[in-house]
């Protein structure tokens, strides 16, 4: 690999609030938008703030090759992301990336279901719209804090998904955490689940993906340092042939199979 | 003419000052998927151990104001997986290698140099005694001058190569621990290491580290970096691997200025991979603009009033 493959300035087309503290960020770049694939991330450096030191990883959502763009959302909780509320068309971003690997997606014709909680849905855009091109039937489960911070579930809509959404605090959609309403939705025809939402949803959900026997994947977040693989920060424990080693998230993942996950209280 | 970037330290021939600090390039073989490892002057291994280590938990990093904590705790696979599956690789890249060894006893640091001294491929062995990650050994042996200096003298006698002595800055008087080591037979320093740290969210009122405390790195501490070289130049005789916080080529020749012969870059890398092509070529103007043929004109050349000093 070259810098060019890795290393890129994209040119912001697109900066707008999805709900509270959500934003989408679209912005070009023919070859990201066209060589990433569901569930990759890149790392991008916060412009004119050199005391931010490290770049923020953000999930790929969507890509539109036809245009050149590609898509991700971010949810403001610090100094970095509330720096790029600020970001305008036609700014220049420097960022790395495609990073990690991403969702294996299943032969055509399976019956999927997607779990994705909170910001963490936003990958699950990405895959969604594979997945309806090689014609399989997606399931997606929903999981918001509440009514204020729903966002996205139109674009499942965009590619034929069956929709549950739920609210930790029941002001919209079924009450309770996506794990109170997996068990329902996996007596119907599963093949195979994709997850990817915060440390606590999967540690309650996977369990119940386990013990009903479907394979499937997951998405992970750590903290990282440089996102390409040379510091071990984001180091978590896998399973790999009954032994458990160190991988790491941006470069083994940051999508794992979900039989590999180390859940904290298994460990 | 164009200037001579070219550095000689402890027999290592360097075509340019900068060279990877240990534990922020792991084995090299992701930075060489982004360029060839032949552009820098050299390259530092990350820390490797007798026995393999599964290192700290998580969050083993945090951001903190123009710096970062870590607390990794030196993962690694140990010495006989890095003979055979990474040293291999190193050897092919064309660019002087360093090797950075950490114990957890004393008697580990001998060990691993007579290990690593059958080996070709390496230019000089790091010994590093200075990590503020581990329960034992790491800068705990350091922050002795004794006992810095004994781990020194048993490194020398269980191999031939160049050893270097990377110091902590976790004390009192760094100038103690550099003279101990010099008089025990090091052929180079590195300073510095990481300073301990901590950092905590106010909103789960707990550390932002897994580990508690890390190591602060980065600008923040580059000025207590620069302290620390120029006092150590002006102390002993052996040539000085000045790092800490160097995110440019300005921050580079800034420790030039104060002593240093090579300049190793860590954070930066994190950041962003190519910065060294940037250091290179700026240290390369800056002499031009300078009138300066070779970087021994400038090295340790920090004009201070004699009464200051």
């Amino acid at each position: 690999m070259k810098e060019s493959d890795l290393h890129r300035n994209v040119s912001v087309v697109e900066n707008r609030p999805l709900c509270a503290d959500h934003y989408l960020l679209v912005m070009r770049e023919d070859e990201l938008a066209r060589a990433s694939h569901p569930g990759q991330f890149i790392n991008l450096k916060i412009n004119n703030r050199e005391e931010l030191l490290l770049r923020r990883p953000f999930s790929i959502a969507r890509t539109h090759p036809e245009g050149s763009l590609f898509e991700i959302v971010y949810r403001v909780v610090g100094k970095g992301t509330a720096a790029m509320k600020d970001l305008k068309p036609g700014d220049i971003l420097d960022l790395m990336g495609p990073l990690g690997k991403g969702f294996h997606l299943p032969e055509a014709r399976k019956n999927c279901l997607l779990i994705g909680g909170g910001v963490g849905l936003a990958p699950l855009w990405g895959l969604a719209d594979r997945l309806s091109q090689n014609q399989n039937r997606i399931v997606a489960l929903l999981g918001f804090r509440s009514s204020d911070v729903i966002f996205g579930i139109d674009v499942f809509q965009e590619y034929g998904a069956e929709i549950i959404v739920t609210t930790d605090d029941g002001s919209y959609g079924l009450k309770g955490f996506v794990s109170d309403h997996a068990e329902k939705v996996l007596k119907g025809p599963i093949d195979r689940v994709y997850v990817c939402g915060p440390p606590l949803m999967l540690k309650a959900v996977i369990p119940l993906l386990r013990r009903a026997g479907i394979e499937g994947e997951a998405s992970v977040e750590e903290k990282m340092g440089c996102g390409y693989g040379v510091c071990l920060s984001c180091a978590i424990n896998i399973t790999k042939d009954g032994v458990v080693e160190k991988q790491r998230v941006c470069t083994e993942g940051p999508v794992f199979d979900l039989g590999e996950l180390v859940l904290d209280d298994e460990a | 003419m164009k200037p001579d970037l070219s550095a000689t330290l402890c027999g290592i021939r360097m075509k340019n000052p900068i060279v990877t600090a240990s534990g922020t390039s792991g084995y090299g073989q992701e930075l060489a998927q982004l360029y060839d490892l032949k552009a820098l002057g050299a390259f530092t291994a990350k820390s490797i151990t007798l026995e393999k280590r599964a290192g700290n938990p998580n969050p083993r990093i945090a951001e903190c104001v123009s710096g970062m904590l870590n607390s990794i705790g030196i993962q690694s696979q140990g010495v006989r997986h890095f003979i055979e599956y990474q040293l291999p690789f190193l050897r092919k890249c064309e660019t002087p290698v360093i090797v950075s060894i950490s114990g957890n006893y004393v008697e580990d640091y001998p060990k691993l140099a007579a290990l690593l001294d059958r080996e070709k491929g390496i230019a000089a062995i790091e010994v590093n005694i200075s990590c503020p990650n581990l329960e034992m050994g790491g800068c705990s042996l350091g922050s002795d001058p004794e006992v810095a200096g004994r781990i020194v003298r048993l490194v020398k006698a269980s191999t031939q190569l160049p050893v270097i002595a990377k110091l902590t800055p976790n004390v009192n008087d760094i100038t103690l621990i550099a003279r101990s080591v010099e008089k025990n037979g090091a052929d180079a320093l590195t300073l510095i290491n990481t300073l301990t740290g901590m950092a905590i969210d106010i909103q789960t009122q707990r550390p932002r580290l897994g580990n508690v405390v890390g190591g602060l790195s980065g600008p923040a501490i580059k000025p207590v970096a620069i302290r620390m070289v120029w006092e150590v130049y002006r102390t002993v005789q052996i040539p000085i691997i000045g790092m800490g916080g160097v995110m440019n080529w300005e921050d580079a020749v800034e420790f030039i200025l104060a002593g240093a012969t090579a300049v190793g870059v860590g954070t930066a890398l994190l950041r962003n991979p190519w910065v060294v092509f940037e250091i290179i070529g700026g240290i390369e103007k800056y002499m031009e603009a300078k009138g300066v043929m070779r970087l021994d004109e400038i090295r340790g050349k920090v004009k201070v009033d004699q009464r200051k000093s």
